[in-house]
């Protein structure tokens, strides 16, 4: 074999792999697309039918009765801002805590066993969720209400953020931890001082990732919550939010409400939105400060 | 300088005193300013029409005034949704702002479900309870028929503009899957001089256990042995045929996405959307549009035998009643017989709103599409308000 031929074969080869490269590169940019898309056509559907109803009002006043024109869905603004805030004030903490817990006390078996719980926890349908809340505080209350939503909305969001935390708590480097211990520093004053700050960004991803879920949630709120025409600040009261006002109007006969439906999904989009633009930003101003 | 000081405490205090009474007076009346905010002025329209039945007039003196505060809590039947919702709002704007009367529709089966678990104060149900479920609940209850409607026959035949005729054996072959096509001979024995397309029939009903269901399903066993003796009667029963769909929404969906599609859906719902409603053939042998009007009628002929427990359905109405439509509905209130004494304030002002929703209430209800009582039936139901005890003490006088 001439060395020209050995040349040929040797481009037809690489021609051949490039091709294959190019071919599995297409896929995958495919596949990235496919996965895009579903985001995209949703963002821009609630956008072209929320936009027409999405007005001042509709944040700022109570609905009006059926067959009537105009209100808003202030209660449910409202009550979103109210139970998430407090399901995930409630979550956070005991959620963060877990992650410490499994990652930095726990050791090898006990921290298997806890993430394996922690797992099934987060793999519970909703709604079952929502009927353990039923069961913990609105039987024993005699009615509904917002804090039975929020404790709701809290079991909801543990699973997610204790194991982000545990993750990002592994993600921190040894030689960190092992500088610090070198220098005398007590193992709970590391947690506090070294390994919590350089997890925190990732952490806080976490939670944000969580909150924008049960922001979403409607299943656990149906026989927590159950929903309200008014704008209430009592936690003994029922309360109501934007997914159960959405669920109600989607699924009812009048156009005006369907307009309110798609509207009230922008302004739950939005509010995660900017939640979690908000909470960037901050991270990143903090970030800066720190280098 | 002390009394400057004290005189500016003073001062805060007014400001803290009236900043919170304000919050907590539009925590209870919040509805109210939705026309003084809003571009839309929404209250405007919600202005008292010429009502039948002066409130005033009939009032019983309760210990409700007008200052009084209550949040009275229901749940249940999503029928009744728009109708309640809009008259415990003008309730609270015209005659009592301090009581907020919260309802929300999570279904007949759910309102049943929190009425049992007592986790409400009132329920709301598109078919009365079963000796069964009142038995379940342990203590003794009060069915109060509150609103009627129609279940329609709704259907999709593109490029078909007359009005479809239906007899209650054809509905009754058509949901037996003995009645396929539109072309059917049965169909056209129904529409004389109307040409119906040939086109196939989906068959389309509810999924979910459904007041609707019962009524729809009461009417054909009624009518048709055939179907007495196969499918029957029930909140939701084993269908031969046909796709379901979630609740009416879901059904009027179905029908709207499928040419050649028949559903039974709450008036309003076809109404709302736009969908034809199809002409049903009472006991008289007359068809009959569902309308506000034929719905009354129907209950108007169920009253005079209703039982004095107020549990009975207003379908297939006798031939005495020739404008009565066959396929009537009612949504009835759920109400323990006594409450316990704790709950006196939310129980006055509970019976209180619903005396006014059975009187002044009714006039809204054609806004909503749904039908007013009966006259008859508003006598029969005042006395069994007036039979609701809150610790062994009558209520209503």
């Amino acid at each position: 074999m001439s060395a020209d031929a050995r040349t040929r074969l040797g481009d037809r080869r690489i021609r051949r792999r490039r091709a294959i490269d190019r071919l599995m590169r297409g896929l995958l940019w495919l596949a990235a697309a496919v996965a895009a898309i579903p985001l995209v056509l949703v963002l821009a559907f609630v956008l072209i039918q929320g936009l027409p109803a999405f007005n001042l009002a509709l944040i700022t006043q109570d609905p009006v009765p059926a067959g009537f024109p105009g209100g808003g869905v202030a209660p449910a603004v409202v009550g979103t801002l109210i139970m998430v805030g407090l399901g995930t004030l409630i979550g956070t903490p005991v959620a963060v805590l877990t992650g410490i817990y499994i990652r930095e006390y726990a050791g090898g078996r006990g921290a298997t066993g806890i993430r394996f719980l922690i797992d099934v926890l987060a793999g519970i349908p909703t709604i079952a969720v929502g009927l353990f809340a039923y069961g913990l505080v609105v039987v024993p209350m005699g009615t509904f209400s917002g804090l039975a939503g929020a404790v709701a909305l809290a079991v909801i969001i543990i699973p997610t953020v204790a194991r982000v935390t545990d993750e990002m708590l592994g993600l921190v480097s040894g030689s960190v931890r092992e500088a610090a211990y070198a220098l005398g520093i007590p193992p709970w004053k590391t947690i506090v001082r070294v390994t919590m700050p350089a997890a925190a960004t990732g952490i806080v991803t976490g939670i944000l990732l969580g909150v924008a879920r049960i922001a979403g949630e409607t299943a656990p709120l149906i026989f927590t919550a159950l929903g309200n025409q008014r704008v209430t600040a009592s936690l003994a009261e029922p309360m109501d939010a934007l997914p159960l006002r959405i669920w109600v109007y989607a699924s009812g006969p009048y156009d005006a409400w369907h307009q309110q439906a798609w509207a009230a999904s922008l302004v739950l989009v939005l509010l995660v939105l900017t939640f979690s633009i908000l909470t960037r930003f901050v991270l990143r101003r903090r970030a800066a400060r720190l280098a | 300088m002390a009394i400057d000081l004290r005189a500016r405490w003073g001062a805060l205090a007014v400001i803290a005193a009236v900043t919170f009474g304000a919050c907590s007076a539009s925590v209870g009346s919040s509805s109210a300013p939705a026309g003084a905010g809003g571009g839309n002025a929404p209250a405007a329209s919600v202005a008292a029409p010429a009502s039948a039945v002066d409130y005033s007039s009939v009032s019983p003196s309760t210990t409700i005034g007008k200052n009084d505060k209550a949040e009275v809590t229901g749940a249940g039947s999503t029928a009744i949704y728009p109708w309640l919702s809009a008259v415990a709002q003008i309730y609270q704007q015209q005659v009592a702002p301090g009581v907020a009367v919260n309802y929300q529709a999570i279904g007949s089966g759910g309102g049943i479900a929190q009425f049992q678990a007592k986790t409400v104060d009132f329920g709301a149900s598109d078919i009365y309870l079963s000796d069964a479920q009142e038995q379940q609940i342990g203590v003794p209850v009060l069915n109060v028929p509150m609103i009627h409607w129609a279940a329609a026959m709704t259907y999709n035949l593109p490029g078909f503009t007359g009005e479809v005729r239906f007899s209650p054996a054809t509905i009754a072959g058509i949901y037996l899957g003995k009645i396929t096509n539109w072309n059917d001979p049965a169909l056209a024995a129904d529409n004389p001089g109307v040409k119906l397309p040939n086109l196939g029939i989906t068959v389309a009903h509810r999924s979910d256990g459904s007041g609707t269901t019962m009524n729809f399903t009461s009417f054909l066993s009624d009518t048709s042995p055939a179907w007495k003796s196969t499918v029957g009667a029930g909140l939701s029963v084993n269908w031969p045929v046909g796709a379901g769909g979630k609740g009416s929404a879901g059904v009027t969906a179905l029908v709207k996405q499928t040419p050649g599609a028949i559903g039974y859906v709450e008036l309003s719902y076809a109404l709302q959307n736009n969908l034809p409603v199809g002409l049903v053939k009472n006991a008289a042998g007359n068809f009959i549009k569902p309308t506000l009007a034929s719905t009354t009628a129907a209950v108007a002929a169920a009253v005079p035998n209703a039982p004095a427990d107020l549990r009975f359905l207003i379908v297939n109405p006798p031939a005495s009643s020739p404008n009565a439509y066959p396929i009537g509905a009612s949504t009835w209130v759920l109400l323990y017989k006594d409450y316990p004494a704790s709950k006196a304030t939310e129980v006055k002002a509970m019976i209180d709103f619903l005396w006014w929703a059975i009187h002044n209430g009714q006039s809204y209800a054609a806004q909503v599409d749904y039908s007013a009582m009966a006259p008859d039936l508003v006598t029969k139901v005042e006395a069994v308000l007036k039979s609701v005890t809150v610790g062994g003490q009558p209520v209503l006088p």
